[in-house]
Order: structure tokens, then sequence, then C-alpha cells
């Protein structure tokens, strides 16, 4: 395996590099296919680029906001709700 | 707790004006993880209660309600996806490269050249120009792709809980990172780099 690795599997690799800490054989294969395959160079750190501006704006956005409902918006849909079913203000 | 499901669930059926509180969390950070937009996921929500209202009389105490809205809400966004035309930006960066995945040959060998990006690295991930361009291509991912890596980089969600949420394999998840990055790679190339 570690001599026939092929870019797409060492691209494969690459991502998975990216998600989960590869096994002692993978970054064996990864490491010798790299040093040969300028392509698969360019095409880690063009990944890790992505991977970098997608957590930096991630951190940055995900404020007190993202991960429930709004209060206005709570009040917005059972209002919506209340209409809906003919509503007390009839 | 779990003594008397049915006569809990009863009471939620009957008290629509309580669905926002118990469930609209739930269905919101749901709504979010796939879509990436506060107000479309709201309006996803209210939706998903208002069609659930609609169709009551077809809930079946064999699932939760809970389950029976995530439901809903699951098609409304399979939906958004598909009708996605919205954002001006996102037809300008329309890519190509999605048909097929032919990024190897036979032999898997790259089709493409990749050229170097020449760029400071952390000038580009501080721009938000290059960010703005990488959202638009994240949009242009086929929905199955886009919702495995906005979760999994976007909502930083562990590799676990998007298996769980997408209900898919540690290994499919993997597969589709690895296209994520590909088209994604292709889609910057073409609209950044050019």
């Amino acid at each position: 395996m570690i001599l026939t690795l092929s870019c797409d599997r060492a691209a494969r690799l690459l991502s998975d590099a990216e998600d989960r800490r590869l096994t002692f054989v993978e970054r064996l294969a990864l490491r010798g296919h790299l040093f040969v395959c300028v392509w698969c160079r360019r095409y880690r750190a063009q990944i890790r680029l992505i991977d970098d501006c997608v957590r930096h704006h991630s951190t940055s956005r995900t404020g007190v906001t993202a991960k429930i409902l709004s209060d206005a918006a709570r009040l917005r849909i059972r209002t919506k709700i209340a209409d809906e079913l003919g509503g007390p203000h009839g | 707790m779990m003594d008397t499901p049915d006569g809990e669930s009863c009471t939620d059926v009957a008290d629509p004006l309580q669905w926002p509180d118990k469930y609209g969390d739930a269905l919101y950070a749901f709504a979010m993880a796939r879509l990436g937009d506060r107000d479309l996921a709201e309006d996803l929500v209210q939706e998903t209660f208002l069609a659930g209202l609609a169709a009551i009389d077809s809930f079946r105490r064999e699932s939760s309600l809970l389950t029976w809205f995530m439901g809903i809400l699951r098609r409304k966004i399979a939906d958004e996806f598909r009708g996605r035309r919205r954002n001006p930006l996102q037809q300008a960066v329309a890519i190509k490269a999605s048909a097929g995945y032919a990024f190897f040959d036979r032999r898997g060998k790259w089709q493409l050249r990749l050229r170097a990006w020449r760029v400071d690295p952390q000038d580009v991930v501080q721009s938000q120009e290059f960010w703005e361009t990488l959202e638009a291509c994240m949009d242009q991912l086929p929905p199955t792709l886009a919702a495995a890596f906005r979760l999994k980089q976007l909502e930083g969600l562990d590799a676990q809980n998007v298996c769980s949420a997408l209900q898919i394999s540690s290994d499919n998840l993997s597969v589709r990172m690895h296209r994520a990055r590909l088209l994604l790679r292709t889609c910057l190339d073409r609209n950044w780099f050019a």
C-alpha cells in the first residue's frame, strides 16, 4: 500500500487528516506520496486554507443567537399558530 | 418522565400554543445547522408548525410529536435546497465542476493541473470577500455534501454527531467531506484565484 498510494487515495487521506488522526500506516503512506507529488502538496495547502477560513468564520459567528429560537421569533410563531386556530381574539 | 406518554402527547396535540416553547429550539437548531441562515431557519420552523397544525389528524402516536415535526421540517429543508436560486452571488459563481466528480483519471491521478495559490494564507482567511466567495461555493455544493460540510466545519459538531444527525456511517461522512473539499477547492480556484 505504501508504494502504490495514488493521488485520489492521497487526497482522501488528506481530507480525513483534517477530521481525524490518521493511523501510523496512513501517515507513513501519505508522507511518502507527498514527498514525490507536488499536486497533492498543493491540494493539502488549499484544503487547509479552506478549512482554516471556515473555522475562522465559524467561531466569529456562533454567538449567543445561533442555537436557540429568539424570543421575537417564538412570539411571532405563537401568534401565527393562534391566528390559524381561529384565535382567542375572535 | 415516561409514566404517561400517551397523556402527554394528548396534551401537546391539544395545545399547539405550547409547541414553540416545547419544540421550537430543537427544530430551529436542526434547521440552522443545515441552512446556516437564521431568518430562513425561523421561517421553516414556523411553516413546520403550521403544516403540523393543518395535518394534526394524521399524526399517529407511535412516534413522538417532535419526531413527527422533524419529518415535516426535513422535507421543507429538502425543498429549500432544491429551489435555491435566491442569492444573486450564487449565480455569479455557478460552477460546472460538480458534474461527475471527474477529478482523477482511471489510475487515480489528478485530471486537473492544480496550480499553486500564491497568497498569504493569513490575509485570505481574514478576507471578507474571500469568505463570501467560499460561502457562495458552499451553496453550490450538492445538498448532501453541503449539509455534512456545514455541520462539521461551520457548526463545529464532532464527526459522531454529524453522522447521527444525517444518519450516515463514518465512512460515508469521510467520503462526503472529501468530495465537498474537492468541489470547494475547484470552485475557489475558478472564482477567486482565476
